[in-house]
């Protein structure tokens, strides 16, 4: 029985401890929150340099040229800047231009150019279904409507079944099947991406990565697959695909390599651009795309910082890039001194519950000592043996406070 | 002997475990005419599009029957014992105490395992009819660590009775209210795929704690 209370004792103590390293920061950080604020960021094709709209409260608006120089501008300035974004203001003071950079413009033109691309880390990390809603890509009646079928993969077979009565439609799973095999898919699919809404005005279907890191196409076409293999440059390994089914209709896709490359797949011909962002991993990185006639802004964060980069509408050729980090407040500098690391089971960038220790604080190392050199004295004074007091001690300098509250208050 | 001590439980926890059992029942056909009703008004189509864009389970209103059916049994288990500590007479019993505390948990263990077959059985039969495996798969998945908070509900529920000291209890219920909220942090499906494991082998540690109680207790230590 004695050795059943040391491990009731263990338990007790350790359990408690462990939740303590999970609660205590999370408390701080509600107790002490950090704005995470970034700037509106957008390229101006009149200044051809980034305007920075501050968005924390001091209204702010400059340029950042990259030569290290910050001009201010008014808000009317910055809208005379940005004629593609703030055309309603400037077309309500009569202030819109015929032309921006040479190119004569039309609200229509702008607005028609427009699209947003979002890819959070939340939407890859996550225990993905294996069955895959297939929608009627040219439909009868030229509206999508909601997909009536649906596939998925038993061995290496597709089958293709009717979603209202889970029938298995012979004739379709065999031709796709078939299809699968003639352009040399490797099961299982790795990654799959699709945009199942009949809210947009076209679907391409599915952008599949397969087992050997082959990228593919896949729709279906009045009840029939449409597949092909998009011929990727020498050496590239596909790993995660968006789908992106924009109104210009140029770009089919985006895509990551293996090395974290970012590429953009042309509708036309399935041409491949590696877009000259630097390293983007979906996995951990948040991206927005937003495109307008003259550029697109890529803003890439981890969370540790920013960086946007403007890329030439056409061409996709670089135009400019420039990075912030996220600022430590002051209430996080202070939490690096008393919580010694941080347990948490969930994050912002995923779908998983998980234990994760992070946030190692070697500055809380003088906190962890002074309790422990407590601990030590309390143990004494409880009367414990050398060996539970060293263990106790030394389990306070490991886990600190977290170790410390319970050693403190569970006496027998 | 044993058996006699079965029938102690039984007679303790029948009540509530028919109670846990009619509500468990209750909700788990709810949920199912749910189901039905938007697949007769929609279509199954509709439904998998929730189901698979929305990471919708449909079954969402069963995550806390689990943790009140474990509640409610425990406590009408454990709560008598303590009362008027006829814990010390349970103890006289010529039994090992190891024993006898096994025996008085598998018993809660095993009428909650039943009320869980019973309500995942009625799911997943209804799913299957209209769903195709993988998505079954899915919902089973997702259910499972509600049925798992179950357990560790119980468990610390059982300690926290067993217990003799306002200050332990105090701990023992602080703790096992945070861990509960472990199982109940992420709403999307199949989240805790990876955990599942690690968490069984946290339960099967967890009698430990209303061992530790009864020793405690036995050794004279309750307020």
């Amino acid at each position: 029985m004695t050795e059943m209370k040391k491990a009731y004792q263990i338990v007790v103590i350790f359990l408690s401890a462990t939740i303590l390293a999970w609660f205590l920061p999370w408390l701080y950080a509600i107790a002490f929150p950090v704005s995470l604020n970034d700037p509106f960021v957008a390229f101006s094709p009149v200044s051809e340099s980034f305007i920075v709209s501050e968005n924390d409260g001091s209204g702010k608006i400059f340029e950042f040229s990259g030569h290290g120089g910050r001009r201010a501008f008014s808000r009317e300035q910055r809208d005379s800047l940005l004629p593609h974004i703030y055309f309603n203001q400037l077309l309500g003071r009569g202030h819109m231009p015929d032309s921006v950079a040479g190119m004569p413009v039309s609200v229509h033109d702008l607005k028609q150019a427009q699209w947003v691309f979002t890819s959070l880390p939340r939407d890859v990390n996550r225990v993905a279904p294996t069955v895959y809603l297939l929608m009627e890509s040219m439909p009868a009646r030229f509206e999508l409507e909601d997909p009536q079928k649906y596939f998925h993969i038993v061995g290496r077979r597709v089958e293709v079944a009717d979603i209202e009565t889970g029938e298995v439609d012979e004739i379709s799973s065999e031709r796709f099947t078939k299809l699968f095999e003639q352009r040399r898919f490797k099961f299982p699919i790795a990654f799959a991406d699709a945009d199942i809404t009949a809210r947009k005005p076209y679907d391409e279907g599915y952008m599949l990565v397969d087992a050997n890191g082959d990228l593919y196409h896949l729709k279906m076409q009045v009840g029939r697959p449409y597949l092909v293999k998009v011929a990727l440059p020498a050496g590239v390994k596909a790993r995660y695909a968006f789908i992106m089914e924009n109104v210009d209709r140029r770009q089919l896709a985006l895509f990551t390599d293996t090395e974290n490359n970012l590429y953009a797949v042309e509708h036309e011909g399935y041409r491949i651009l590696k877009l000259p962002v630097g390293s983007f991993d979906p996995v951990k990185e948040r991206m927005t795309i937003v495109k307008n006639l003259f550029n697109w802004v890529v803003k890439i964060s981890d969370g540790k910082s920013t960086r946007w980069v403007a890329l030439a509408s056409d061409s996709h050729a670089l135009l400019g890039s420039c990075e912030r980090d996220a600022t430590v407040s002051h209430a996080q500098e202070v939490s690096g001194f008393i919580f010694p690391f941080r347990l948490s089971f969930v994050s912002v960038d995923d779908c998983y519950v998980k234990p994760r220790i992070d946030s190692f604080s070697w500055k809380a190392a003088g906190l962890d000592i002074v309790l422990a050199l407590i601990i030590g004295l309390v143990m004494k004074h409880r009367g414990r043996s050398v060996r539970k007091n060293c263990l106790a001690v030394l389990f306070t300098v490991v886990a600190g406070i977290f170790a410390a509250i319970p050693l403190l208050i569970i006496k027998n | 002997m044993i058996k006699a001590l079965i029938f102690k439980e039984w007679v303790k926890t029948r009540r509530m475990f028919v109670i846990s059992l009619a509500v468990a029942v209750a909700v788990t056909i709810y949920v199912i005419l749910m189901m039905s009703r938007l697949v007769e008004l929609k279509g199954v189509g509709h439904l998998m599009m929730i189901m698979l864009l929305k990471d919708n389970s449909f079954v969402d209103s069963c995550r806390f029957i689990p943790l009140l059916a474990a509640i409610a049994i425990a406590a009408s288990q454990m709560i008598p014992e303590m009362s008027q500590r006829r814990l010390k007479l349970t103890l006289h019993l010529p039994c090992r105490r190891g024993r006898l505390m096994s025996v008085m948990l598998l018993c809660g263990v095993v009428e909650l395992t039943l009320i869980f077959i019973i309500q995942l059985a009625m799911i997943t039969v209804c799913d299957f009819v209209i769903l195709p495996s993988e998505l079954v798969a899915r919902v089973v998945l997702t259910m499972l660590p509600w049925f798992l908070a179950g357990y560790v509900a119980y468990l610390f529920v059982a300690a926290i009775c067993l217990e003799g000291t306002r200050t332990m209890k105090t701990v023992l219920s602080l703790v096992g209210i945070a861990v509960l909220f472990l199982f109940y942090l992420q709403p999307a499906m199949e989240a805790y795929n990876a955990m599942i494991l690690p968490l069984i082998v946290f339960i099967a540690v967890l009698p430990l704690l209303s061992v530790g109680s009864v020793i405690r207790f036995k050794e004279g230590l309750y307020d």
